[in-house]
């Protein structure tokens, strides 16, 4: 999965939310997204090189530490609701909602894609809520899913026999094949069903 | 929060999926079109003209409006969005480069680029992002006449379009842009001098471009000396610049007809073996030499003052 995670860089001089915005980093990374991110310029000292060679096409969401509003956040919003991407817009609680998004929220269509959580500054409590997010973006309940994910499949000579012959009786290709005997496994699967409500639930 | 001004002038079919559009094609139907695209709202204070172009392109009466629409609201806002047609984008841009000199706010062109094909219209997915960059380009401060599409913000004069239809469907012809656009926009403004922003409303369009030399027999109906034609410039191929016997039969004939002849090439002339004969005009791309012709045409009929103006290099047009 790969999402784009933004900072406000200009408080990255202070060592307190420079360490915050990169445990964030970190945990995302840990999480095996892949991570386009503007955090990664201050880290890096320099010009990220992955950067330059990636648009909102390729990316799957957004995710926003907001406490304090950059002055491009609502860009980065307004683009990533444009290209229809989930955006988790990240708040320490005890601080007010920027004003700039309450457009959003009033917007029944803007506020789709929005999430606006709210976290506790010490503590586990913002892992929590990005692993849900995460969770949420999984499920694709979000957002129309992409056949995207690369898999290499080791079947043998039996198996691709039927899959030759079951292809040209049905008319579809092997791949979609595949693809819809396993969509229907997760559609009947009812532990699985359980599992991503309560996923959506808690978030 | 910043205030801009969004002109619809064409080019603004919005659309989510093939075959489906919102568009602009009277006043009334502004709300309808601005409630597909919320997300311009959030960026800044939006202010919509409509200019009925009554379905003429690129018309001077029509560009006249336009920059009129601009010269009364500019110090009202914090800059201007203009769409417009992808396909007569080169050129709108230029013309406006050159009748708005050293604008005090940003100018920003962007249009959606509806293609039909096999019948069906296709879409213009970046659309809403383009729109989306150019309010961030107002935001930002770049107080150019500029034309965003794609992840490119180019200044008028370079744009070149290279594609049908794609992400880019623009570039500028020195490879310099004013901004790219990744998640944010990297802007490298140009250094200019600090002068007033100038309105210039007249512009006149007394010339011939030729993309070759075409024949002389043909040359002579064309220039005929009673024609309110003041110009003929060949963009021309290297053979026909050293074939010098029939530039010397073109120069005759425009002297004898009272016509200034301009021969150009965009990447440049050897050497100048025209001197004061034939006037010779190389790194600058064509629609900004046709916009910059039509501009001095609108301020003198001199031709010394013509040819002057055309070998000065006003506001930086000429490529390095």
């Amino acid at each position: 999965m790969k999402l784009y995670y933004c900072a406000n860089l200009d408080k990255m001089n202070d060592k307190e939310w420079e360490k915050k915005y990169i445990s964030i980093h970190r945990f995302l990374v840990k999480n095996g997204v892949s991570l386009v991110s503007n955090v990664e310029k201050k880290m890096l000292k320099g010009e990220n090189e992955a950067r330059k060679s990636i648009s909102y096409d390729q990316i799957e969401a957004v995710i926003i530490e907001g406490t304090h509003i950059a002055s491009d956040t609502v860009y980065i919003i307004a683009t990533a609701l444009a290209y229809k991407k989930p955006v988790l817009y990240l708040m320490e609680k005890g601080h007010q909602i920027p004003e700039q998004l309450s457009y959003i929220r009033k917007d029944k269509n803007l506020g789709k894609n929005f999430f606006l959580k709210f976290y506790k500054s010490a503590g586990k409590e913002i892992e929590t809520v990005i692993f849900d997010f995460l969770g949420l973006l999984e499920s694709g309940s979000l957002m129309k899913e992409k056949v995207n994910v690369k898999f290499t499949l080791r079947i043998s000579p039996r198996i691709e026999r039927y899959l030759n012959w079951k292809a040209l009786n049905i008319k579809k290709s092997k791949a979609q094949y595949v693809r819809d005997v396993l969509n229907k496994t997760a559609t009947e699967d009812k532990t699985y069903k359980s599992f991503l409500k309560k996923t959506e639930q808690m978030f | 929060m910043n205030k801009v001004l969004l002109i619809f002038y064409g080019g603004n079919q919005l659309s989510e999926k093939k075959g489906s559009f919102v568009s602009v094609e009277k006043e009334s139907d502004i709300n309808k079109w601005m409630q597909a695209i919320p997300e311009i709202s959030l960026m800044a204070q939006i202010k919509t003209v409509f200019i009925d172009r009554n379905n003429k392109i690129l018309d001077k009466d029509n560009i006249k409006k336009l920059i009129h629409y601009i010269e009364d609201n500019i110090d009202k806002v914090d800059g201007i969005v203009i769409l417009n047609d992808t396909d007569t984008i080169p050129l709108l841009a230029n013309q406006l480069f050159w009748q708005i000199q050293n604008p005090s706010k940003p100018i920003v062109i962007t249009g959606s680029n509806v293609i039909e094909q096999d019948n069906e219209f296709l879409p213009d997915l970046s659309f809403k992002a383009n729109l989306i960059n150019a309010i961030q380009v107002v935001n930002s401060d770049l107080n150019e006449v500029s034309v965003i599409y794609g992840n490119r913000v180019i200044l008028a004069p370079k744009i070149v379009r290279t594609k049908l239809h794609d992400l880019n469907i623009f570039k500028s012809i020195d490879k310099e842009y004013l901004a790219k656009i990744d998640f944010g926009l990297s802007i490298k403004s140009r250094i200019k001098d600090k002068r007033k922003a100038k309105y210039y409303y007249d512009f006149k369009y007394d010339f011939l471009f030729f993309n070759t030399v075409p024949d002389i027999k043909i040359l002579e109906v064309l220039l005929n000396e009673d024609s309110n034609l003041k110009i003929i410039v060949f963009k021309a191929l290297p053979n026909q610049i050293i074939e010098r016997e029939k530039l010397v039969k073109v120069f005759n004939l425009a002297q004898k007809n009272k016509k200034l002849v301009i021969f150009y090439n965009q990447i440049g002339f050897g050497k100048d073996f025209f001197k004061d004969t034939i006037l010779t005009i190389s790194k600058i791309s064509p629609e900004c030499l046709t916009t910059k012709l039509s501009w001095i045409l609108g301020k003198t009929k001199d031709e010394k003052k013509i040819r002057n103006l055309l070998k000065k290099n006003i506001q930086g047009e000429f490529l390095n």
